[in-house]
């Protein structure tokens, strides 16, 4: 994995001593700062340097903020998770009930809510739905702050205990702080919630109706025990593993969908430094960035993967 | 070609026309994936007609007549350079379909390469193609297309490219998982006997038998190529500024969305969603007809 990335920003295109040096600087300057970051070295012996510095958690200094990137990424990571855990949350509390209900009551309203959420949610482009709230909320009706950041720059930021400013905000008693950080949230989370229910509503619907049509319960159909208590006693529970994989799935989508919706919003995470770090050739950050949104996604699958073992004791370990 | 046709209970035929004639069924009875495949037939003919109907060149600049809201003269408008967005809309059509249809081709084939021969031989190939295709599926998608995309530089054959590669590891499951069911049938192992080379067993009598859920998933992965082309193109890692393309059109918009000019992005951007939710609507359809336990 460590080897892909590597390769892949390697090949990039342009150097990043174009980034760094300044355009006057003589072919002797940019020779000096070529071997000050190691870049006249062979690549294998690059990328020994650099797996040897991921042992020690050392993922390399960034050619443009010049800072380490593990501690820019470190850095970054709270606003990208807030927002990011906000929309998952969101979503999964709006879309699990509305699969549920779609699936309990088949055919009615609510399962065609669902089937028509399950078609536009996922076929909207997510910068382009930002843009549109954007354009309705702030523009057109003045409704909430402008989509720049995490706070106003007017409110003092609440004393950084987590990095999330909505539990930093609440932990400090700091309620203009929490009301402001929470309208710079609205939309982006809003916008990562909608393109997140539709996946989650509809794997919800399809493996409720699995379990519902499953022998098991039929059987508890056909000893008379009550439609309410099969389906949250006896159906629920197994309904919910693949929605655990979707959410597992769903929330790498919302890691590269966060590129787009921070871009947009001027919102300083993850996202949006990776952005930068392309733009600007800057190798390490860019192989960092990857390579953190990826060990996140693969923690989350770990998770999952544990998760399945607790609620399914078919899973043995 | 002396597989013994009429004797096997899997019909040796190709199932490609059997879904074809399939699929004209479903179409007369399901009136939403009608309308999807209506979306896409539209878009396609817009696509090719562009040259023909668009009133504008598509890169003409104009600078007397930048960010004129629609209405007469321009149906959605200009940008802010003075391009008429309606005639760009209609090239985009043409692009944004080339894209989609590459980026499934070109993964289409790889994939099923890769997984016809896993799934055939076995062994150790079988271990490497996996493996690797789990090393493609451990990075969150677009965040890998983007790496590609912008380790290969941003132009609109790597931009294929880039979609193609997130995309062959589906196909090659998929391949591999219908042809580890089929491998052992009874018409194989007849093709076998009458002395077939092993190649000519897969290509011949194995393959066009593995593909009718590759059709199925190719229209899905259509519609989120398109997304996801125009979500690299957006952030300057695809098809560049001043090309006609939807995603490239959205971000073009972008500067100018908070001084009230809604329509530079607006109409790209709902040009993007209808294409998805055509594609979607068609595979939604398809993998309906295929699996009737989900109707």
């Amino acid at each position: 994995m460590t080897l892909v990335t590597f390769v892949l920003t390697r090949v990039l295109p342009g150097s990043p001593i174009d980034q760094i040096a300044s355009p006057m600087s003589t072919p002797a300057q940019r020779h000096a700062l070529m071997v000050h970051y190691g870049l006249d070295r062979p690549l294998w012996e690059q990328y020994a340097t650099y797996i040897l510095g991921i042992g020690r958690g050392d993922l390399g200094t960034s050619f443009t903020t010049s800072q380490p990137v593990a501690r820019d990424l470190e850095r970054f990571f709270p606003a990208t998770l807030e927002l990011t855990t906000a929309a998952i949350v969101i979503a999964t509390v709006i879309g699990v009930p509305l699969g549920l209900c779609g699936a309990v009551r088949r055919g009615s309203w609510v399962d065609h809510l669902v089937r028509i959420v399950a078609v536009v949610g996922v076929a909207l482009p997510i910068f382009w739905l930002s843009l549109v709230l954007i354009y309705l909320m702030f523009y057109r009706w003045h409704l909430l702050p402008a989509p720049i950041g995490r706070l106003s720059p007017r409110i003092t930021p609440p004393r950084v205990i987590t990095g999330l400013l909505l539990i930093d905000s609440l932990l400090g008693r700091d309620g203009v702080a929490f009301a402001d950080a929470a309208g710079h949230l609205l939309l982006p989370v809003t916008v990562l919630a909608f393109a997140a229910v539709a996946p989650l509503a509809r794997i919800t619907r399809t493996s409720t109706l699995d379990v519902l049509s499953s022998p098991h319960v039929q059987a508890t159909r056909a000893l008379g025990i009550p439609w309410r208590s099969i389906v949250w006693k006896y159906a629920f529970r197994n309904a919910m593993l693949p929605v655990l994989t979707m959410l597992a799935i769903v929330y790498g989508f919302l890691l590269g969908g966060s590129v787009l919706v921070e871009t947009l919003f001027a919102w300083p995470g993850l996202g949006r430094y990776a952005f930068n770090a392309i733009s600007g050739n800057d190798y390490p950050a860019v192989q960092g960035f990857i390579l953190y949104a990826t060990l996140i996604y693969i923690a989350i699958f770990i998770l999952v993967d544990v998760l399945y073992a607790v609620l399914d004791p078919r899973v043995q370990t | 070609m002396s597989a013994p046709r009429g004797a096997v209970a899997t019909p040796a035929t190709l199932p490609v026309w059997t879904a074809a004639a399939d699929a004209i069924d479903l179409l007369k009875r399901n009136p939403i994936t009608l309308a999807g495949a209506a979306v896409i037939v539209v878009i396609a003919l817009v696509g090719l007609a562009a040259p023909a109907i668009a009133p504008y060149d598509p890169l003409t600049t104009n600078p007397a007549d930048a960010l004129r809201p629609p209405g007469a003269g321009h149906l959605m408008g200009t940008d802010e350079f003075g391009e008429d967005i309606w005639s760009r809309v209609l090239w985009g059509a043409r692009i944004d379909l080339a894209i989609a249809l590459g980026a499934v081709v070109v993964a289409l084939v790889l994939g099923c390469v890769i997984g016809a021969v896993a799934g055939f031989w076995g062994g150790w190939i079988d271990e490497v193609a996996m493996r690797s295709m789990d090393v493609l599926q451990a990075f969150p998608s677009f965040i890998l297309a983007m790496g590609i995309a912008a380790a290969l530089g941003p132009n609109l054959r790597n931009l294929i490219l880039a979609i193609a590669l997130i995309n062959v590891a589906v196909y090659a499951r998929l391949m591999r998982a219908r042809l580890l069911v089929v491998k052992h049938a009874l018409y194989a192992t007849a093709a076998r006997g009458a002395g077939n080379p092993p190649w000519r067993v897969l290509l011949v009598h194995l393959m066009p038998n593995c593909l009718t859920p590759i059709f199925v998933q190719s229209s899905l992965q259509s519609g989120w190529a398109i997304l996801t082309a125009a979500g690299l193109s957006f952030i300057g890692l695809g098809v560049r500024i001043p090309e006609p393309e939807w995603g490239v059109m959205v971000a073009i918009g972008v500067a100018r969305i908070t001084v009230g000019a809604w329509w530079v992005s607006f109409y790209p951007g709902l040009c993007i969603a209808l294409a998805v939710m055509g594609f979607n609507l068609i595979g939604d359809g398809l993998q309906d007809l295929l699996d009737p336990q989900r109707r």
